[in-house]
């Protein structure tokens, strides 16, 4: 929201400071100031420029070429385009090159499409004068050519430009009589009453309302004048609506605007002639109402929406906008005025519903103070009658009210706003700076009564914390001592899954070479397709923005198998690893609500691995591999088991469960060559997916350490043949189990191919004698190694070689 | 007979050394005179065996101190050599040191850098006393909004904001980390101190700088008699820190429900405009003191203790640090960017 410092002044008299120290320390106490801008700052170079002559450009079909009179020696050739239509004779703001406008958008003398062109012809949206839409100022005939628009439209205001986003809170904030008390409270001056001329009601006409809901519309005033004259607002009301970006219409319009942007209550005016003012209900829609709003569309209503009706039809939609057929034009002469309070979550929801927004129901959703429509009815009168003075109310003023506010007083403890704080500010402090905010404050011993103003009663403040805010905020946050509070001195509680975790990735990235990828928690129905995955067990979102993705992902390989495609192209190896939740609905994950049995679905933490690389047809063993050393830097044992069951897009027999002991943890495999084909990966790829929730607790950190052996060990090699599909795990363990001797067993080499029959492998190992208590000597280790090739032989039908 | 045939022998070894210029030549003249076999002093040594008597005593002396004094020169020729060869060390075995390793080098890994600035927050929040656990990312509407003191009719429940799951209206990716905040207390009760980091969910459409999914650090302190004083300290000493220097920060007022009263903490960044060096403040942490329905919904009595929280965005400040101007790499996968980490 744009404030002018101009409007502001009306109500206190400011310090001589600059607009950069008033925006700063508004922006401390009260509200963000995003910046602030002296309106003169970008438009000394537009000046009242006179179109003499429109030609159409030869050359291009939307453009048009104007010779303006800007009070120069001869006129300036200007080319302008299609936005609004222009004619001879208008006078306009016209920016003479060369010149910077507001935004730092350069006007500079150039030739468009062979025509020169000297300048600009600017809409009010170009000069930041207006912020929405498309208009354009057109001066009075009077005004000379050639005079600077700062002068023409007196553009000598500070304009502060708000975060509307910052005062969601304060509906007090949205209009200057509200803005003007805080820079009262904050430079300690004084503000003035707000005190328009009471309403002289008239006998002529009756302006009856029955409220049919009063949860929804608390407060409704209505009143009608007459012998009103529609025309443009005075300069000096255009030049406050221009300050704060808003287009004056007629003087109607622009007094309701006004009010609106000095009290933050908005309002509205029916032509008193298109409506009986005798009959006006405020009621909900019927089902499959419709209204034509201001500007001219339909919009059909939902039984839920708050209406303004005369007679049999809707004349507005309660705090978001009038209806068209009852607006003010040109021609009205009677009037009727609506001051009214609706409720905030109605107005929010159908102004949503509806895909309306306005300045008034962004004001309503915020809930405002009920008592402001009296304030803005009296203040719109004044300004009536003040503008148009043959006007005259001829209506009683109606009020149709029931509302209550919670006021306190709040009772809080003078020392604990000190101690909440951390100041040491006094009790006559506090209670001035709370009285400054319109705070009434009684205090007996240590409590403090406090005494909510109407303004802020508006869910903005009811708890103690809240007036504790208002008194820091006014002592000033830069003013609080930085302290720190008093621990004791204790270990951290250990965070096991995250060490873990952080062991993991720094094992991955720094031993094994794999990089860390972060993807999305979502995945795309017709990506899953192509592993022949169905969603049926996934969880799909309600409305998602990003339509590609509606369904959250159980793990993590479908997305990572997209990075090693689009790797690929750049990539001869692709090594990636990333840790990330699945999510599975049929699992039971954290309770929802302490008091409830309800579960989340399950959303164990999971790391995925993947690997490919040009030329290699077996990526598993490097997987394979790394994933054994991770465990093994983890102090697990982890065992392959080869998997007796696979889904479609595994190659069902390069794949193995991964477990510690009894507890299954994930999978090792490789991707199917059909899938791999499908989704456009030139290479074998290995994957590995385990469940890092299960594998945290079992993790054992702590270092085995065996003494040096005292005596020799003696190694024997021992090659043989077997049937290929002789798993090296059974071996090994076959071997080990032979004799206590033996302390090591290593695969060494493993071969298929020439000189060996179809169907049969050749495996080396290299097996590792020792006795810990005597050097052993050939004999016996030559007795312990047949034993060995006699198991090989018996359990596996090794041929030995 | 012997006698001349040693002096001839020891002057032809001598002429013969002078000449040697490298080992090979070193190497010949000690097969020269010294092989076992065929060796010309060791043939003339063989032959005192038939001499006797003085003849073979003298002789012998004779042969024995030649023959030291012959290995002596091969020892010291040896030796000029080596210092020889040491001395063009550098010249002789140079290899180009710039020269980029060919094949055969390991792979490199890389930690992404969300992961990086998270770990640094964790560390400096570990270091001063904090706890750090994470918590669900698909949520309850309770945990996420109505334990947090969001009204029913809070805007933020029932815009289209969140990502709700389909046919379950309570549940919902996590808009935000101060989900957890409750769990916490739950878990923990009273006085505590943790931090929570994670990633979190807004229903957005994605361009260069929107996105769906984020990363929040939250933490809070609960204790007896904190201020507000004491949490501007402890989230300056964590911006100390991170910046391992001081910051110059800017404190506001701020409005999010489950704080009372709430702050937005602006830092003080500088930047290049044109040759101009200039500052601009840069929102970067959103706090303030716990609002006393959320320490009621986590089992605390506001009246016995009360706490504070804050919250940085880990993006923020992984996009600041390193100058990524496009959030759409952040989850793009793309191994030239994931490698510069």
């Amino acid at each position: 929201m744009r404030i002018s410092k101009q409007w502001i002044e009306d109500f206190v008299t400011l310090p001589k400071k600059s607009g950069e120290e008033m925006l700063e320390e508004l922006t401390v106490q009260t509200v963000e100031v995003e910046e602030v801008v002296e309106q003169t700052a970008f438009l000394d170079g537009v000046v009242v420029g006179e179109i003499l002559s429109i030609e159409k450009h030869e050359n291009a079909e939307k453009l048009n070429i104007a010779q303006v009179e800007v009070g120069e020696k001869s006129p300036r050739q200007i080319v302008f385009g299609n936005k609004l239509e222009m004619h001879v004779g208008a006078k306009v703001p016209v920016a003479l090159a060369p010149t910077v406008l507001p935004g730092g958008f350069a006007i500079n003398k150039s030739k468009m499409r062979g025509e020169t062109s000297e300048g600009m012809l600017c809409l009010d949206q170009e000069l930041g004068l207006v912020d929405e839409g498309l208009s354009i100022q057109m001066f009075d005939a009077k005004v000379k050519n050639g005079t600077k628009i700062i002068k023409a439209l007196k553009l000598d205001d500070t304009i502060f430009d708000i975060d509307n986003k910052s005062m969601t809170n304060r509906p007090d904030l949205w209009g200057h009589y509200g803005m003007a008390r805080e820079f009262a409270a904050m430079y300690k001056t004084e503000l003035k009453a707000y005190a328009p001329a009471e309403v002289v009601e008239g006998t002529e006409a009756a302006v009856k309302v029955k409220v049919k809901d009063q949860k929804l519309c608390p407060r409704y005033m209505g009143v009608q004048l007459s012998g009103i004259t529609v025309e443009p607002s005075p300069t000096w009301m255009q030049k406050r609506l221009l300050a704060v970006g808003v287009r004056p219409i007629n003087n109607i319009v622009d007094i309701t605007s006004y009010v609106m942007f000095e009290l933050g209550q908005p309002m509205h005016a029916f032509d008193a002639d298109t409506i009986d003012v005798a009959s006006v209900v405020v009621r909900k829609a019927k089902k499959g109402e419709k209204i034509v709003l201001l500007g001219g569309e339909e919009y059909e209503l939902e039984p839920s929406m708050l209406l303004i009706t005369e007679k049999k039809r809707a004349i507005a939609v309660a705090g978001v906008k009038g209806g068209d057929d009852s607006g003010v034009t040109d021609q009205s002469t009677s009037i009727m005025y609506e001051a009214a309070n609706f409720e905030a979550l109605s107005v929010r929801r159908t102004s949503t519903a509806l895909g309306v927004r306005t300045d008034a129901s962004t004001r309503f959703e915020k809930g405002l103070d009920p008592n402001l429509p009296e304030l803005a009815m009296k203040r719109a009168v004044e300004l009536t009658l003040e503008l148009c003075p043959n006007a005259k109310v001829v209506s009683n003023l109606t009020d149709i009210h029931s509302f209550e506010q919670d006021l306190g007083p709040l009772e809080i403890s003078a020392d604990r706003i000190r101690s909440r704080i951390g100041v040491d500010i006094s009790d006559k402090d506090m209670s001035e700076l709370l009285t400054r905010l319109g705070f009434g404050v009684e205090q007996k011993e240590d409590t403090l009564y406090v005494t909510i103003p109407t303004w802020r009663a508006t869910g903005d403040i009811g708890i103690p914390e809240d007036i504790t805010e208002e008194v820091a905020r006014s002592y000033g946050y830069k003013n609080i001592p930085t302290t720190f509070p008093a621990f004791p001195i204790s270990p951290t509680p250990p965070s096991p899954l995250r060490d873990m975790k952080k062991r993991v990735k720094e094992l991955l990235a720094y031993e094994a070479g794999y990089t860390e990828v972060y993807n999305y928690s979502f995945v795309s129905p017709e990506w899953l397709a192509k592993f022949g995955i169905t969603t049926e067990n996934y969880i799909e979102l309600a409305h998602p923005l990003a339509k590609d993705r509606p369904f959250v992902r159980r793990g993590l390989i479908p997305n990572m198998m997209v990075n090693v495609e689009s790797n690929l192209h750049r990539f001869d190896a692709v090594r990636l690893f990333e840790t990330g939740r699945g999510y599975r609905p049929e699992e039971d994950g954290p309770l929802a609500h302490p008091d409830k049995k309800e579960m989340l679905p399950g959303q164990d933490e999971y790391l995925g691995l993947v690997y490919a690389e040009k030329g290699v047809e077996t990526p598993f063993f490097e997987l394979s591999g790394v994933l054994h050393n991770v465990a093994d830097r983890l102090g697990l044992a982890i065992t392959f088991e080869k998997a007796d069951e696979s889904p479609e897009y595994l190659h069902g027999g390069r794949h193995a469960f991964v477990k510690v002991g009894d507890t299954y943890l994930g999978s090792i495999a490789e991707i199917h060559p059909v899938v791999q084909d499908t989704i456009g990966v030139p290479h074998r790829t290995a994957v590995v997916q385990l469940n890092l929730s299960r594998l945290a607790p079992l993790v054992n950190e702590r270092i085995a350490y065996t003494p040096l052996p005292a005596f020799p060990v003696v190694q024997r090699d021992l090659a043989f043949e077997v049937k290929s599909i002789t798993a090296d795990t059974d071996v090994r363990k076959a071997i080990a189990a032979v004799s206590p001797m033996i302390t090591d067993v290593q695969l060494f080499d493993v071969y298929q191919g020439e000189h060996i029959a179809d169907g049969k492998k050749s495996m080396a190992y290299r097996v590792t004698y020792r006795d810990d208590n005597k050097t052993l000597t050939g004999e016996e280790v030559d007795g312990e190694h047949a034993h060995v090739v006699a198991a090989v032989e018996k359990k596996f039908g090794a041929v030995v070689r | 007979m012997i006698k001349d045939q040693i002096e001839q022998i020891k002057k032809e070894f001598e002429s013969a050394i002078d000449d040697v210029r490298d080992f090979l030549m070193l190497e010949e003249i000690e097969q020269r005179f010294f092989a076992r076999k065929n060796g010309k002093l060791t043939d003339v040594m063989k032959g005192l065996k038939d001499l006797s008597g003085d003849a073979k005593k003298e002789v012998g002396q004779l042969a024995n101190i030649v023959k030291t004094e012959l290995q002596d020169m091969l020892g010291s020729k040896r030796e000029e050599l080596d210092k020889e060869r040491l001395a063009n060390l550098a010249t002789e075995e140079a290899i180009d040191v710039s020269q980029q390793v060919q094949k055969g080098q390991a792979a490199k890994g890389h930690i992404h850098p969300i992961t990086q600035a998270r770990w640094e927050l964790e560390e400096i929040a570990r270091n001063m006393g904090f706890l750090i656990e994470d918590g669900p990312e698909l949520e309850s509407d309770y945990y996420n909004f109505g334990s947090l003191n969001f009204p029913e009719d809070h805007p933020a429940r029932e815009s289209m904001d969140s990502f709700y799951v389909k046919d379950k209206p309570n549940q919902l990716m996590r808009a935000h980390i101060s989900n957890m905040q409750v769990r916490l207390m739950r878990k923990y009760g009273a006085p505590l101190r943790a931090a929570h980091p994670g990633r979190v969910f807004r229903n957005e459409t994605i361009d260069a700088t929107h996105g769906h999914t984020f990363y929040q650090f939250d933490a809070l302190v609960i204790d007896k008699d904190l201020s507000v004083g004491d949490l501007i300290g402890t989230i300056m000493a964590m911006f100390k820190g991170l910046y391992k220097k001081d910051v110059k920060l800017r404190i506001r007022p701020g409005h999010f429900p489950f704080v009372e009263p709430g702050f937005e903490i602006d830092m003080q960044i500088t930047y290049k405009a044109g040759d101009k060096i200039k500052t601009k403040w840069m929102e970067i942490v959103g706090c303030g003191m716990i609002h006393p329905n959320v320490l009621r919904e986590g089992g605390i009595d506001p009246e016995e203790y009360n706490g504070y929280a804050f919250d940085y965005g880990i993006d923020r400040i992984a996009m600041s640090k390193y100058g990524i101007e496009d959030i759409r790499h952040i989850h793009g996968g793309d191994l030239r960017f994931l490698t510069q980490f």
